[in-house]
């Protein structure tokens, strides 16, 4: 083996060498940062016992203060009306037909009905901004307004209604 | 013969005048007697038509609950539903053919409902037919097997505010009687009603003539207008003068009202049983009283015996002497058979029937004081006194009596339980729970005692106690919305805060430990004192104060730095409020318990429509949230899910003030909030923390009314970042000690913690992408 091959050999190690390690970094820095699995949740220290007092200890069947809480991770949710969906819906549709009729009072007590239902159908808030409104109660169209567009999501049509009510209320 | 006259003489003139005299004063002594019997008649007359035209009762004020509002999927089970039915006065029947009846085949229930005039329209009659399973309403479907979203029953009558007098009624029209009632009411008591005018001779006649061949007074004698007459406007005394008195009005109430009108007001003014206290008036009450239905609603075999019960009804109360109501009722029943009112195979049948009363008076006076108490107060804002006693108001509340049935059953077995645990004296421990629906504000069930049924204090809404750690969300609140995060590090250690009077202030952990420097959230969950305070200090009493009102709280407020650990005293109804804006993502509603009011004649008079105010921003709120369901998950409240299934996500905080005198939990789900209390009503100490006391029974309660998962939606504004919760720092997952936890946008930290991959160079793209610039 001459001198140039054996150089040439080493070059090549040496690019092997070194390309397997920017491949390897490469594949570590492609990986992801966050993995999104569940939060550990730490294995809390046992809450405190109360001071003894002059009280006698709770009998022997007393249930412990140490119970264990089981791992569900804290995590935000899908916003949902759960079981009542229907009735929700049903219970707008009767109320947009009152408010069709300029009976804004019957409007708002149906939507109430809803809003028992699912406090958070943002579509609730609708009717009652818009009933409110229709009564020159600003005020409270502002407010059922404001939640309403807090439970809506950015971009949606309810959004825009609930802000063109807003809109016209008086400064 | 000569007649032999009298001579001439002074006292022969005299004794001719006498016999004038003697007429003329005969004749001014009846015309004086006439005139004071015209007086007297005129003003008997006014005194018949002044009572009669105008409101002829002073009508107590009735209360109702919520209307059950069925749907499917809707968490209420057969059994549930079928209490509530009893309630209702509904009847089980082989085939429903009415309002106000049921079919029942193990998990198949075919309702009618009854009609109602509700603030939003009248509900009509409707057949629903329901099917259950394990959770709740299967489906829901019409008399036509469609499909029904949402179905109403009327609501159930929860107590009233009665007059002084305590008569109780329901005032009822003619045209709302059932069949035969006026036909038993004139067998029995005046066949002669419609042809006499006021006063029968025949009536009078026969009943002497009955009397004298029994030897004895069995029968008075007295038309329907009489005894309208000697209840409506005179007493029971049985003298001639009265009886005089009696017949001369009678008379008079013929000769300016109709038939009709006496007989409708004679079916509401009867008296017709005893209530407790109460006296029960009116054949519309007293059908509620005795059958739990409407009076419409009564069959023949009914009917009879509440006009059975005229000729006395103690003496012949269903309830007391059951053999013999039957007996008069079926003499009732014969009667009617006998003028022909009544064929006789229907007689028969209405004989062959039981009493048919309902097992418990469907008019027990307020069983439920504690929320008829709030109520009441509400009411006083904007009625008088004396408007709630007379007018026969008509309150419609947003109680739940299902919820308040198991509220009430669970304090009292819980107290019992850790009296029992802790080897404490029986009944030294009092207890209040107040229940309010999530997002609404509406109290639905209130507790003021651990024995249901009782009036007297009512310690929901009057037991001022020290709040203790409860107040401290309101601390944290403050801070995030003034840039602090959950992962702030708040310092846990000993310190000591000079107060104004030249005192010092050294507050500590329950523990009595120091647990360095903290996340904000976690000197929350573990309710650190030493943390509490002195992030309290640093944000200033005022800061948390102006919180603590914004949240829902007026009343008084100590400025002190003592305020952040709960050295205030708040009533359980004011705890539930502050929480409830929690609750609701940051909007403040006050508590009510009131809906609508209507007059006596079902006439809408004024709703009490829902507020709501953006108090706090919502993105801090989720914030708060999420530091409450730790203090449940990890915290002092993980003992709620000993009861409660993990899956449930619940929020809130216990408490428990110094010496542990109070022992609270306030905590919420996604459809109900509860606040709970323990205590001695003697302020004496107990060996109760909110964990080991009220926590237990607040766990129990919402455990037994079926609360749901916090409905823990993620704001537009908060975005989830993991940090090393020892350093505070961004982190990856994979740090030691790293949680995920929500942060306003742009609030999160800058730096990375040294564990996570970029501080080791882990992330060489970005590396690259720094150097290279791209």
């Amino acid at each position: 083996m001459n001198s140039g091959e054996v150089r040439g050999g080493r070059w090549y190690q040496c690019m092997g060498v070194g390309s397997s390690l920017v491949l390897a970094a490469l594949l570590t820095a492609c990986a992801p940062m966050y993995q999104g699995a569940p939060a550990p949740i730490h294995s809390p220290s046992p809450v405190s016992a109360p001071p003894a007092g002059s009280y006698p200890e709770p009998a022997t069947d007393a249930v412990s203060e140490e119970e264990q809480a089981p791992t569900y991770a804290i995590a935000p949710v899908e916003s949902s009306s759960g079981s009542a969906g229907k009735a929700v819906d049903s219970l707008l549709e009767a109320a947009w037909g009152h408010y069709r009729q300029d009976d804004f009072d019957r409007a708002i007590a149906v939507a109430e009905r809803a809003q028992r239902l699912d406090p958070r159908a943002a579509e609730v808030y609708l009717v009652l901004a818009s009933a409110y409104l229709g009564q020159g109660k600003d005020q409270l169209a502002g407010q059922f307004a404001r939640r309403g567009i807090s439970y809506s999501a950015a971009g949606s049509a309810l959004r825009r209604r609930l802000q063109a009510v807003m809109a016209q209320l008086s400064p | 013969m000569p007649s032999k006259k009298k001579p001439k003489t002074k006292k022969n003139q005299r004794r001719r005048a006498r016999p004038g005299r003697l007429r003329r004063l005969a004749r001014w002594l009846i015309l004086l007697v006439l005139l004071v019997g015209a007086g007297g008649v005129l003003i008997l007359d006014f005194i018949v038509r002044e009572k009669f035209s105008g409101a002829k009762w002073s009508l107590p004020s009735h209360v109702y609950s919520r209307p059950l509002e069925l749907y499917e999927g809707l968490n209420l089970s057969r059994d549930q539903l079928l209490w509530e039915l009893s309630k209702l006065g509904y009847r089980q029947v082989d085939s429903v053919n009415g309002p106000g009846q049921f079919w029942l085949q193990g998990q198949r229930l075919n309702i009618r409902s009854r009609v109602f005039e509700f603030w939003d329209g009248e509900q009509p009659e409707q057949n629903i037919q329901l099917r259950f399973d394990s959770r709740g309403i299967r489906s829901i479907r019409d008399g036509a097997g469609k499909a029904l979203a949402l179905a109403r029953l009327e609501p159930l009558l929860i107590g009233g505010i009665y007059p002084e007098h305590l008569e109780d009624r329901e005032p009822v029209l003619l045209e709302d009687l059932p069949p035969y009632l006026i036909d038993s009411l004139l067998a029995v008591e005046d066949r002669n009603f419609y042809h006499h005018r006021g006063v029968s001779l025949r009536g009078i006649a026969r009943a002497l003539l009955g009397n004298l061949r029994q030897g004895k007074m069995s029968q008075g004698g007295s038309t329907i207008t009489q005894q309208l007459v000697k209840n409506f406007y005179l007493t029971r005394e049985r003298t001639l003068v009265r009886k005089g008195l009696e017949a001369v009005m009678a008379v008079l109430l013929e000769l300016h009202y109709s038939k009709a009108e006496i007989l409708e007001t004679y079916i509401n003014e009867i008296y017709l049983g005893q209530a407790g206290k109460r006296a029960i008036h009116g054949f519309g009450m007293a059908s509620r009283h005795y059958f739990r239905q409407p009076l419409r609603e009564l069959d023949v075999h009914q009917v009879a015996l509440l006009t059975g019960l005229l000729k006395g009804a103690s003496y012949y109360d269903p309830r007391r002497h059951p053999e013999r109501a039957l007996a008069r009722r079926d003499l009732v029943i014969d009667q009617l058979a006998s003028l022909k009112m009544l064929d006789g195979d229907s007689a028969r049948r209405a004989k062959g029937r039981g009493l048919d009363i309902s097992s418990k008076p469907g008019t027990s006076m307020n069983l439920f004081p504690g929320y008829l108490d709030l109520t009441q107060r509400q009411l006083r804002r904007d009625y008088p006194e004396k408007a709630l006693r007379s007018e026969g108001l008509r309150v419609f509340t947003s109680f739940d009596p299902q919820l308040q049935r198991r509220v009430q059953a669970t304090l009292a077995k819980q107290l019992t339980e850790l009296e029992r645990q802790w080897r404490l004296e029986n009944n030294s421990l009092q207890a209040a729970a107040v229940v309010v629906r999530v997002g609404t504000g509406e109290v639905v069930a209130l507790a003021g005692s651990r024995k249901g049924g009782v009036a007297g204090f009512n310690r929901a809404l009057d037991a001022r106690r020290s709040v203790g750690s409860t107040i401290k969300p309101a601390v944290y609140l403050t801070a995030l919305g003034r840039g602090f995060t959950l992962s702030s590090l708040v310092d846990d250690s000993s310190f000591s805060l000079a107060l104004a009077d030249g005192s010092h202030w050294q507050p500590k952990n329950f523990d009595r430990l120091e647990h360095g420097q903290v996340p904000a959230y976690e000197a929350l969950a573990r309710s650190y004192n030493q943390a509490t305070a002195r992030l309290a200090a640093q944000l200033g009493v005022a800061a948390v104060a102006k919180t603590v009102r914004e949240l829902g709280y007026d009343g008084d407020l100590p400025q002190v730095p003592a305020l952040a650990l709960g050295g205030v005293s708040m009533s359980p109804l004011d705890v539930a409020s502050l929480y409830h804006t929690i609750a609701s993502d940051g909007y403040y509603s006050p508590l009510s318990a009131i809906e609508s009011v209507y007059t006596s004649d079902n006439q809408p008079l004024k709703r009490y429509p829902r507020q709501s105010e953006a108090r706090f921003e919502p993105g801090v709120m989720h914030l708060l949230q999420y530091a409450m369901q730790a203090v449940v998950r990890e915290g002092t409240g993980k003992g709620a899910y000993a009861t409660i299934g993990p899956e449930v996500a619940l929020a809130g905080k216990t408490g428990t003030s110094n010496d542990q005198r109070d022992s609270w939990f306030a905590g919420f789900g996604g459809n109900y909030l509860a606040v709970v209390w323990v205590g001695r009503d003697d302020n004496g100490m107990m060996p109760l923390t909110g964990s080991t006391g009220a926590l237990k029974v607040w766990a129990q309660i919402m455990a037994r009314i079926g609360v749901s998962s916090l409905n823990f939606v993620q704001p537009e504004n908060v975005e989830y970042h993991w940090v090393e919760t020892r350093t505070g720092l961004l982190s990856g997952a994979d740090c030691e000690g790293a949680r995920k936890l929500p942060f306003i946008k742009g609030s999160e930290p800058v730096d990375f913690a040294r564990c996570s991959e970029r501080d080791r160079g882990g992330n060489i793209a970005d590396w690259l992408r720094g150097v290279l610039g791209w």
